[in-house]
Parts: C-alpha cells; structure tokens; sequence
C-alpha cells in the first residue's frame, strides 16, 4: 500500500495504491469514492474492497477527488465535470503505474455516476464499469441530503430541538446550500439536478454490471438505456440496505461481507 | 502550504499528511516553536469529521504552523501494528512516533494535539506520557456531571415530555436499581447520571482525571477544553467544568470554551468555523508564545 500524491486540472489529488497480493491479472480497478459524508461513511469499506481486490491479483487505486478528503483544494471548490476529469487523471495515473492493458472503473453512490459520466470523455478503452448503488436521480439525491442534514441536527440535539426555534431555523437555512457539513454550491447543485437514468445511460465501456437494490428509483430505466448504449450490461441484485448518510454512526463501520462478495465474485469472473 | 503524504513509524504501517506552511506564510522572526498533531475521532479516518482535520491543517499552515494529521494503527489507512499493546496504549505509541515524522520533516520538537472526541482521551493520555507534547486541546470529552447540569438536563427533559411521563420514568429506574443485587456505582442507568453518583461516558474518575492534570500543569502544558452544545444530557452550561472540578486545584488554569451553538460532530459550516476558531488561538499560543495575540488574526476560510 503506497500513499500518493499525483496531480489532476488545478491541484495536486491524495491516493492509494494496492499493488497485487497475489498471482497478478494484468488488470487495473479503479476506485471512485462517493461524495460527502457518504464518503466518510464508505472509507473503511472501500479500503477493505481494496485490500481484498488486490489479494486477488487486480492492481488497485483509490483516490480522494479535487476539494475532498485529502486531495488539494476547499470544499465547495469541486462540481461533478472537475471530479469527472479527476478520474481520467487517476486512471492515467493507475495505468502508467500498474501497466495493466485493462482497466475497471467501480464507483459508489455518486463515484459511480460520476465514473460514468467520465467515460463518455475518456480516450482510452475502458474493459469494465461497475456502478455500485449509483445515484440515478439527481434531484431525488438533493431531497435526500437536504433530509437527512436536518435529521441529523433532530438527532444530535435532541431534547433542544424540541423546543429551539432558532436552532431549527439556522440548521434549516445551513442545509440550503450544504448536506452534512460539505457544502453544495449552485453550480454544484444545477450538475446533480441534470443526473438522470438517461444521462448515466450513455456510459461507455465494453461491458456494465450494475450492483445495487431492484426497487431503487430510475434502476430499471438505468439499465435499459445501458443496453442501448454499452457493452454487455448486467444487474447484480445485492439485498444489503445500508443508510451511506449516517451522520451521528461516528463510531460504527460498514464493510458488509454481502456486498463485499458480490464485488469480488463479479471482479474474478469477468477478469 | 505543502502537503506531503507519507508512510512512516517503525514499522511503516502508519498513513499521514504533513502539512507545511508555504515559505511567504512563515512571518518574520523566529519560526514555529511548536506544531500541531490531528488524529483520528472515533474511527473517522485521519480527515476529520466532515474534513475539518484538513481545514484546521491548511488554517495553521496560513499562520505558520506545520501540522500531521495521521491514522492511529488499524484506523482509516494504517495498518495493524505487530504488537501486543492494547489499544490505547498503541495510540499514545503512534502519536510518537507521528511527532518523529514531523520533527524529520520540520526540525520542530515540541507538539500540541488536537483531541476530537475520543482523540481527546488519547492526547491526554500521551501528553502524561511524553514530555514533547506542550499543549492539549480536548474537545467533547471528560464532561463531568455538577448538581447545577443535573438539575438543568431535569428541566429540558420536563420541558419537552412534560412532568408525569418524567416522575414515572425516574421512579421506575430507581425502583430498578434498589433491587437487592444491583451495584449503583457500577451502572450506567440513568437515575445513577442523575443523582450524581457516576461519572459520563468514558472519562476515568474526576479525582484521577484532577491528579493527572495537575501533574501536566506543573509541567507547563497548554491544557483547553472546548464543549459542544448538543450534548446537553452530559454537558449543559459554560462553567459545568469549572465547577465539577472546583476544589482540584486545576479548574483556574484550564481555559474552556462552551459552543452551544454546535453539535457533537461540528457538523455545519457554521459550527465548523467556530471549533476552528477555537483551536487557532491555543494553537498559536503554543507555537509563538512572544507574539501570540489576544486575538488571532481573523481567518477567511476558503470554505
């Protein structure tokens, strides 16, 4: 595992490499966080994705995009084109590195909407996309964040927000432009409201597996419109619910072993 | 500001950002005396709850102070560490050894840590144990119950679920814990909170916590205190502190800062700025001890 520091349009982004642990497969995989707190909540749980990915012989990268976690720039300086761009330097990165003829992209939450938006400019083949739990609907995510700042401040102050007006009045305007302490600014905002089924749809890669819930809003559109457009498409049911957002869980981890089996399996069969 | 991403300790299985004020940041002068160590709250990689450990780190480089903020061993990126220490013990090792690399990096040997949360217990325990540590700031934690806190967390919860519901709720918990077998000063239920017979959440006994706090005064530490205001079960007015530990011998000399405003986690931007603007002045008191103002320089935090 080696800490890195390599440069993206404007700034210099954090990441970490898992070279093979194993026999190695001439193959690459991308690691693309989710936004926010979501990606604070996932860190230990793409870390340990990481490690097992590469005790099978892929050649890992995880990366924090411009503005967030430890890459360069302030919150609120990054939108979904810049964090896009950010991928394309990661896997340049990742392929100049690993010297792996293939290469896959697996995205969580808002990383795999944003991988797959990447792809529509990138240059280079890309042999696999997998779109873990990704956000379809934009405007659905907005209403999402915006609800779950507030709960989060019901929850932290309890008894007193029962009877404060004022504190419920200044959370309420604090969760106008950010979610859970990362800020959302118009631009920022005005990117998520255009993420649709449609526009994730024109992902390009040779073959899609989307990993996620049937019943999740816009996932059958999804997948049609990536039959339209990608290679081979496939949905991978994973059961596991899990609340990405939790602001007050400081002191619990997720790294369900359902999911992380699903991954793995899906990682081994295709390679 | 530079930052540098490294692996380091002895075994190389700790992951850290050394963060170093930019050469035209640096005033004119004598340089830093000290610099500043972020760790870990709970098991929020080394980022920081809401990524405030980077904003923090970037705000001190702009005043011209280096920083570390690292993962503790099995934490966020790091790794295990092959030893047999229990856990805690193992935190006050790593932060020894993130105050090694700092010192490669900068010349610096003299630290302050920024204890969030559970990061407070463990500053407290590694500034006891390393006399390179001058200064600790403990936020969220060792909240110790007074009759006045007592009284008021009654109150709230009168005010909000009203004054039956509350009798019948107490009377039930006290009933419980009257039953022949049960140890009142063991528990952690409620009516013990309340009656003052226990101490909150993790902090050890407020005589050993007094004790070991003198001791750290003696040595000159930079101790301060800064309490959120969410969690006004355990902690619900400026002076709870002061008062829990009048007597001591130590509540004088440690200054405490009450943000009501703020929760737990500093969620908010808001909320984030004002822990920030709490630390900054500790932080420079540490680091430029001669020039440390009354108040420090107002800060524009890009975000």
């Amino acid at each position: 595992m080696t800490p890195l520091r390599f440069q993206s349009s404007g700034g210099q982004l954090f990441g970490i490499e898992h070279p093979p642990l194993a026999a190695a497969r001439n193959q690459s995989v991308l690691l693309c966080n989710p936004f926010g707190q979501e990606a604070i909540r996932c860190h230990r749980l793409l870390r340990v994705l990481a490690v097992q990915l590469a005790r099978q012989g892929f050649h890992v990268l995880r990366f924090d995009y411009f503005g967030t976690g430890d890459a360069d720039g302030a919150d609120g300086e990054g939108s979904l084109a810049r964090w896009a761009g950010d991928v394309l330097a990661a896997d340049a990165v990742l392929r100049a590195r690993s010297g792996c003829e293939r290469s896959t992209w697996l995205g969580l939450r808002l990383g795999a909407s944003i991988a797959a938006l990447a792809t529509q400019r990138s240059r280079q083949r890309l042999h696999r996309l997998i779109l873990w739990d990704p956000v379809i609907d934009g405007t659905d995510y907005l209403a999402t964040l915006h609800a779950a700042h507030l709960q989060a401040a019901r929850n932290s102050f309890g008894t007193r927000w029962g009877f404060d007006a004022r504190l419920r009045a200044r959370v309420a305007a604090e969760a106008d432009d950010e979610a859970l302490g990362f800020t959302i600014t118009s631009a920022l905002r005005a990117e998520l409201q255009e993420l649709s089924a449609a526009s994730l749809g024109m992902a390009r890669a040779d073959d899609v597996a989307v990993l996620g819930r049937a019943d999740t809003q816009g996932m059958p559109t999804l997948c049609a419109a990536l039959d339209q457009t990608a290679g081979r498409t496939g949905l991978c049911l994973d059961p596991t619910y899990i609340n990405w957002l939790s602001n007050e869980a400081i002191d619990s981890s997720i790294a369900p072993a359902t999911s992380l089996k699903l991954l793995t399996q899906l990682m081994t069969k295709a390679a | 500001m530079i930052e540098t991403s490294l692996c380091f300790g002895a075994q190389g299985n700790l992951v850290g950002t050394i963060c170093l004020p930019a050469a035209a940041s640096n005033r004119a002068g004598a340089p830093a005396r000290a610099a500043i160590v972020l760790f870990n709250a709970g098991i929020v990689h080394r980022i920081g709850p809401h990524r405030i450990n980077v904003t923090l780190a970037r705000a001190l480089a702009a005043i011209g102070i280096a920083s570390i903020r690292f993962d503790l061993a099995g934490l966020g990126d790091s790794d295990n560490d092959a030893s047999t220490r229990s856990f805690e013990a193992q935190a006050v090792a790593d932060i020894g050894a993130a105050m090694d690399a700092l010192t490669a990096a900068t010349g610096v040997r003299q630290f302050g840590l920024f204890g969030f949360c559970s990061g407070a217990f463990h500053s407290f325990n590694a500034a006891q144990a390393d006399v390179r540590i001058i200064g600790i700031l403990l936020f969220e934690a060792y909240r110790y119950a007074t009759l006045q806190s007592t009284c008021r967390r009654l109150w709230l919860r009168f005010r909000l679920h009203g004054v039956v519901p509350n009798l019948l709720r107490l009377a039930g918990k006290y009933t419980g814990q009257l039953r022949p077998g049960t140890d009142p000063a063991a528990s952690n239920a409620a009516a013990v909170k309340v009656s003052g017979a226990g101490f909150i959440g993790e902090s050890e006994p407020r005589a050993a916590f007094a004790a070991a706090m003198r001791s750290l005064l003696a040595r000159g530490v930079d101790v301060a205190m800064v309490f959120a205001g969410d969690g006004l079960e355990t902690y619900n007015y400026a002076g709870q502190f002061a008062a829990a530990m009048r007597g001591r011998g130590i509540a004088a000399r440690i200054p405490v800062t009450f943000l009501p405003a703020i929760d737990h986690v500093a969620t908010g931007k808001p909320a984030q700025r004002q822990l920030i603007d709490s630390v900054l002045p500790w932080a420079l008191r540490l680091a430029r001890p001669q020039a440390s103002p009354a108040t420090p320089p107002v800060l524009q935090l890009s975000d």
